[in-house]
């Protein structure tokens, strides 16, 4: 139950965390979505209305200051203007004949003074036109100068809107990065959960087999030792059993390897009769002595051909003595008299 | 607690099993296929000096010739006793020697008392013993006797050794050229000419009592067959047709011939009575049929035909009909012998350029080479069907060999001719 809990708190707590993490990503990104719409439309407002406002304002002030520069070099002519007039006076008392010449003169210098005054008033219109147009340039520059400033500012506040803007992406990015890491952490941490739920199954269930193995050899030890102290209260009776066994099992035995070797011997002495047909056989009673010397050897079933007969007989005869067991006991008890099956058909 | 329980059954049973009663019983399946070991101890002689015929050699060359018994050499032999008290069993035990054969000979006004007896070492009994008389002339035939009668005791099957053989010898003197044929003992002893001619003999054939001999002489130039009465020498000429007269072969009661006559065209079998002299043609086709000899019991004819294209053996009713072909292996097979039991045909079989003896089981039909000369020819079966005699040559010179049926025993007849052909071991 423990571990239930636990395998389930992790992911709850971690699906949680991750919800709430895009809920808060959502959040934000809605706060930051009006501040986008507004730094998106006003930059070509706000360019499009400083442009305006300077060019109809500044040239204005501009002109009016030009109109004062003209006024003063106008009031300076008006001395030199009167002095003129003196002397003329002076020059009509001294000299009457003059006074044509005077007259010319003052004409001269009249048209002269026209042509000053006509130069002057050129040159102030110069002046005028030039400070004008100083001062057009002027405005002109410090429009152009406020313009690159507001163009500057615009540009400033486009950057600055573009930076919001990309440091909003960024943002975004960079939470949705954060998302995305935080949903892989959270899978991993998952997975790692889950494999280590699985690895800790696999352990507990190879702790339970060893467990059982454990247990089942122990029982088998136990049913071993019980078996081992069965068999050993058995022993002495075992032993007695065995110790019979094995004697009559070796004569057994000797009586077995002594039949094989006599009927070895007694075929290889036996040479079958050429004229034999199929299906002769004959029986032959031998009775032996002790050492295995063919006392006497008769035939009891005839084959019916004498010469078979007779092959047998040679067969036993030209065998002896027979190898017998060595033990004279038993070569006595079991082959003191005994029968041979001569009997060709059956290796056939 | 079982445990236990079964420990004490199994002593039980082991105690109880060489406590049985029964008697024992040993078989014996198997044996050796081997000569029987015999002592032909050489024959005593009493009161008879310069007998002309060692007896007991002849026995003992018999009896060693005929692969069935293997006899011990003089000088091995434990003792040389001539009579039954002399004999110590165990001495020929001791040496594994099955059987002993101990005679005496003794003269008597000219005639000689030839006794033998035959003992089974083992037993330490006599199985046989005879007494005969025999004048000097007889006393190789005695001998003989003798083989025969050891043998047909010791094997079961009829002694061949007082047979004899008719055989054709050619020999030439300057360009003279002389053909005989003769007959001898079985052993090649006692040869003797029954006919002879500047013109070639052939084909000798035994009559079933073998009384007589019947034979194809050219001594007319052309042919014709004879019969002759061994005793009497008296003949008679049978038939003398119109180009080839050959190959008789006597029927099993002796009443007919069957013989190779080609009067009509092409060589075919015929059979003539001999008591009516009556004729009958039995194969009619167009290719050489010949060599006809017929089965033990009468019944058919087994000849050689090459309608097939090459030579082969065919069976036919001895009354004529349906003639069936008996030989498919090898490309030629020829001059059929039948077996004395009719069970088996011996017949030349030729494979490539080898020519060679073989016999046909004709239950199974399988055949068996049991020679293997180049140009082995003209098998004939010993009358106890144990071997088979044929001729044969080894460079220019021709003699005569006899082998058993399996082809495991093989002796060489030795004669005085090196040009030796077509024997007939007499019934």
């Amino acid at each position: 139950m423990d571990s239930n809990k636990k395998k389930f708190s992790w992911p709850i707590i971690l699906a949680l965390a991750l919800h709430l993490t895009i809920l808060g990503l959502f959040a934000l990104s809605a706060l930051f979505k009006p501040d986008k719409r507004e730094s998106e439309a006003a930059p070509e407002i706000i360019h499009a209305e400083i442009v305006d406002e300077s060019k109809v304002k500044n040239p204005a002030e501009v002109t009016a200051e030009p109109v004062k520069a003209t006024e003063s070099p106008v009031e300076e002519k008006i001395n030199p203007e009167t002095e003129a007039n003196q002397e003329a006076e002076r020059a009509i008392e001294q000299a009457k004949a003059e006074k044509t010449k005077a007259a010319a003169e003052q004409a001269k210098a009249e048209a002269k003074q026209a042509e000053v005054a006509k130069a002057k008033a050129e040159a102030a219109e110069q002046a005028k036109a030039e400070a004008k147009q100083a001062e057009i340039a002027k405005a002109k520059a410090e429009a152009a100068e406020q313009a690159k400033a507001e163009a500057k500012q615009a540009e400033i506040a486009k950057a600055k809107a573009e930076a919001a803007k990309a440091k909003a992406a960024a943002e975004k990015a960079e939470a949705a990065a954060k998302a995305k890491a935080e949903a892989e952490r959270a899978e991993a941490a998952k997975a790692k959960a889950a494999s280590e739920q699985a690895e800790a199954a696999k352990a507990k269930a190879a702790a339970e087999k060893a467990e059982a193995a454990k247990a089942k050899v122990e029982a088998e030890r136990a049913e071993a030792a019980r078996v081992k102290a069965e068999a050993e209260r058995a022993e002495a009776a075992r032993m007695e059993a065995e110790q019979a066994r094995m004697d009559a099992e070796q004569d057994q035995l000797a009586i077995k390897t002594a039949a094989a070797a006599i009927r070895q011997k007694v075929a290889q002495s036996w040479i079958r009769p050429v004229s034999a047909t199929e299906g002769l056989k004959c029986t032959i009673q031998v009775r032996l002595m002790s050492d295995g010397t063919v006392i006497d050897a008769v035939v009891v079933t005839s084959s019916g051909d004498p010469i078979f007969d007779r092959s047998a007989e040679n067969a036993v005869h030209k065998a002896s003595p027979l190898p017998v067991p060595k033990d004279k006991e038993l070569s006595a008890k079991e082959f003191k008299s005994f029968k041979f099956l001569f009997d060709p058909d059956r290796s056939r | 607690m079982s445990f236990f329980r079964k420990i004490l059954l199994i002593g039980l049973v082991s105690f109880y099993v060489p406590s049985s009663y029964a008697e024992m019983t040993i078989e014996i399946t198997e044996g050796i296929e081997s000569a029987l070991p015999i002592s032909i101890v050489p024959f005593g002689m009493q009161g008879a000096s310069g007998v002309p015929v060692d007896v007991s050699f002849v026995v003992d060359a018999d009896l060693g010739r005929s692969g069935y018994f293997k006899t011990l050499d003089k000088q091995s032999m434990p003792a040389k006793p001539s009579t039954a008290e002399a004999v110590q069993f165990k001495d020929w035990q001791a040496i594994g020697q099955n059987y002993l054969v101990i005679g005496q000979v003794t003269e008597d006004h000219g005639q000689y008392n030839v006794q033998f007896q035959l003992f089974d070492v083992y037993k330490g009994e006599q199985i046989m013993g005879y007494r005969m008389t025999s004048s000097a002339g007889d006393l190789r035939r005695t001998a003989h006797h003798i083989s025969d009668l050891i043998f047909e005791k010791l094997t079961g099957k009829k002694g061949v050794f007082s047979g004899r053989i008719a055989y054709i010898t050619s020999s030439r003197q300057g360009k003279q050229s002389t053909s005989k044929l003769q007959v001898s003992d079985a052993d090649g002893f006692n040869a003797q000419t029954i006919a002879s001619s500047v013109e070639p003999l052939m084909s000798p054939a035994w009559s079933p009592d073998g009384r007589k001999i019947a034979y194809v002489s050219f001594e007319k130039k052309t042919a014709a067959i004879y019969i002759q009465t061994l005793a009497t020498g008296e003949r008679a000429r049978v038939a003398e047709f119109p180009g080839i007269n050959g190959a008789p072969s006597w029927s099993p009661d002796g009443a007919k011939l069957a013989l190779t006559l080609s009067k009509d065209g092409s060589p075919d079998i015929y059979v003539l009575n001999l008591v009516t002299r009556s004729l009958t043609k039995l194969t009619k086709s167009f290719s050489i049929d010949t060599e006809p000899t017929w089965s033990p019991d009468g019944s058919h004819i087994v000849f050689t035909s090459d309608r097939g294209g090459k030579p082969q053996l065919y069976i036919m009713s001895s009354q004529g009909g349906e003639e069936t072909r008996l030989t498919f292996s090898g490309n030629y097979n020829a001059r059929a012998s039948f077996s004395p039991d009719g069970k088996s045909i011996a017949m030349v079989h030729g494979n490539g350029s080898d020519y060679r003896i073989a016999v046909m089981d004709m239950a199974t039909k399988s055949v068996n080479v049991i020679t293997d000369g180049r140009s082995d020819e003209s098998p004939s079966f010993a009358p106890n069907g144990s071997m088979i005699l044929y001729a044969s040559r080894k460079g220019n010179a021709g003699y005569l060999s006899a082998v058993s049926l399996d082809g495991k025993m093989q002796q060489k007849l030795v004669f005085d001719s090196n040009e030796i052909r077509e024997p007939a071991w007499s019934p």
